[in-house]
């Protein structure tokens, strides 16, 4: 099969009653074919300007369940997502005098929309308007996830960027069970002196967020109910982080320097994942209670946070609750053993990017742990499965 | 001359102005320099690789395609000929999957005459087709509910008969 932008490039040289036709086969070529008939000169109110980018395939039913257990996904700066946006902005000049069909478009295909938002941008105040006129659309119910990308020194005073917020808070108040992804680095988006009590229940809606620290401790009191939280770190902040009210959160997903800030670990937290560590957080892994998939993504091996020394000195506990254990990162079996240690319930191991197995004895003392079910082992040149 | 090394490990020797026709290549090649040496090219097969230089070998005197052309301007919005030379089209009267193969591999090594002549060609294969015989043309499966399928119909409506 053809991958989406091409048969975008092939439905550039079709008829409208081609494009008909071929709108009709499937999701994924009615979307490649609809961004032609939308914008088909014979259809003029009909230029949508935000095209869906390609690989948004609006394959899911809208009844998709969400795993609490699998990770989010992160959209990235470097997500190929984002290289629509300037191919975008090229576009909103052909449309600027049209309007586009809000109506149409929020019934229709849409389960993901990526806005984004750049005030240094001259068409930030469409993107603002557009963004708005959907976001407040109650037809809009198709829309199961939303990416908001906001570049720039968008600040309070700017009042498109103000206009977006309000917008997307109303989407949050209206229903339950979607994902948020935002990046708002030097932002106010989502800062505490933005957020108020009708704004406070519109967050406990949202099942997960990505967001930068600016404001970040105010959302967080705001959102006891949030369910999934994955946070970028500033490396600029000293905040002391407290979750321990958020008595709905299950998974959570910080690097460490933003970890190492936490003051308490909510009870109802089963995966937790903790990213760029080049020393183990033992003082907070002490404090795990329920957690039942444990993500260790680790850098920086050569530190002495990893010597042998501090292993045994270190870790000097036990964190009966987790089941799966998965270590990232290129970490030898004589870390992995210790990590086992501390877990002795677990029941499947999975390691990735890891240093070769050591010897012979390494491999059959991890095989002889007798809770592990199933154990993954893979580095860059080879992989090993053990069920 | 440049040698490209196929996904089942064939070597082509390639005039480099031939290969340049490939913006990846040429790309490459002005990275690595006059030393290119063996170039991969892991997604592509020897039978495949051997039609694409073919083709490139014909095409290596034209006029090289400036990049961001006919992208974001309101020519872009209509709809583009679908007129194919006919060297090009005897080249591409091949099997489907041969023809897929040309058209993705155009696409990964960047060849835009290649890959748009190759969309012409699925293009002209789509014209006149309900979506049941596009379907089965190119083995696509309907994964529309009854609901959805109608309510694209409605959103169509206004494209019927013109």
């Amino acid at each position: 099969m053809l991958p989406p932008e091409v048969w975008l490039n092939i439905c550039s040289y079709l008829d409208t009653n081609s494009l008909r036709a071929v709108s009709l086969t499937s999701w994924m070529l009615h979307q490649c074919a609809s961004t032609r008939l939308w914008n088909s000169p014979t259809r003029p109110l009909h230029a949508v300007r935000h095209v869906i980018p390609a690989g948004w395939a609006a394959t899911e039913t809208t009844t998709e369940v969400i795993d609490p257990n699998s990770p989010p996904p992160t959209p990235e700066p470097t997500n190929p997502l984002f290289s629509d946006y300037d191919r975008r902005s090229v576009g909103l000049l052909n449309t600027l005098n049209k309007t586009p069909d809000i109506e149409l478009y929020c019934r229709h295909f849409v389960r993901r929309l990526l806005l984004v938002y750049n005030s240094s941008d001259p068409w930030c105040t469409l993107d603002s308007e557009f963004g708005h006129a959907m976001l407040t659309n109650t037809n809009f119910q198709t829309l199961k996830d939303l990416t908001i990308c906001i570049f720039g020194n968008g600040s309070s005073t700017d009042h498109h960027l103000v206009k977006l917020q309000d917008a997307f808070f109303q989407w949050c108040y209206r229903e339950e069970g979607r994902n948020v992804h935002i990046t708002c680095k030097n932002s106010t988006f989502l800062s505490g002196e933005s957020i108020d009590k009708s704004v406070y229940l519109a967050l406990h809606s949202v099942q997960l967020a990505r967001i930068s620290n600016e404001g970040l401790n105010q959302l967080l009191m705001n959102s006891s109910n949030l369910k999934y939280l994955s946070v970028c770190s500033s490396s600029i902040s000293s905040l002391k982080i407290c979750l321990r009210h958020m008595t709905g959160l299950e998974y959570l997903d910080m690097d460490l320097p933003l970890f190492s800030r936490i003051v308490g670990i909510p009870v109802g937290l089963k995966t937790l994942k903790i990213t760029g560590i080049d020393e183990l957080p033992t003082r907070l892994l002490k404090l795990v209670e329920n957690v039942h998939r444990l993500y260790l993504e680790i850098e920086g091996l050569e530190t002495e946070g990893f010597c042998q020394t501090s292993l045994e000195t270190e870790f000097d506990f036990v964190m009966e609750s987790v089941r799966e254990l998965h270590i990232v990162g290129g970490v030898s079996d004589l870390v992995v053993l210790k990590l086992l240690d501390i877990t002795p319930q677990a029941r499947v191991l999975v390691v990735r990017d890891a240093q070769p197995l050591s010897d012979q004895a390494c491999f059959e003392s991890l095989h002889c742990k007798k809770n592990l079910e199933m154990i993954s082992w893979s580095t860059q040149e080879e992989s090993v499965i053990i069920n | 001359m440049v040698t490209l090394v196929s996904s089942d490990g064939v070597s082509f020797n390639v005039d480099q102005k031939v290969a340049s026709r490939s913006a990846l290549i040429k790309n490459m090649m002005e990275d690595i320099g006059e030393d290119a040496g063996e170039i991969p090219v892991p997604n592509v097969s020897s039978n495949v690789l051997k039609k694409v230089i073919e083709y490139c070998t014909y095409h290596k005197d034209d006029p090289l395609p400036q990049s961001g052309e006919d992208e974001g301007t309101s020519a872009a919005d209509k709809k583009k000929s679908t007129v194919i030379d006919d060297w090009d089209y005897n080249f591409l009267q091949v099997d489907q999957e041969m023809l897929f193969e040309i058209i993705l591999t155009a696409n990964y090594l960047d060849i835009k005459p290649l890959l748009d002549v190759g969309c012409k060609t699925v293009a002209n294969m789509i014209k006149g087709k309900t979506p049941e015989e596009i379907r089965r043309t190119f083995n696509i499966a309907n994964d529309f509910t009854p609901e959805e399928e109608a309510q694209i119909r409605r959103e169509n409506e206004w494209a019927e008969d013109r």
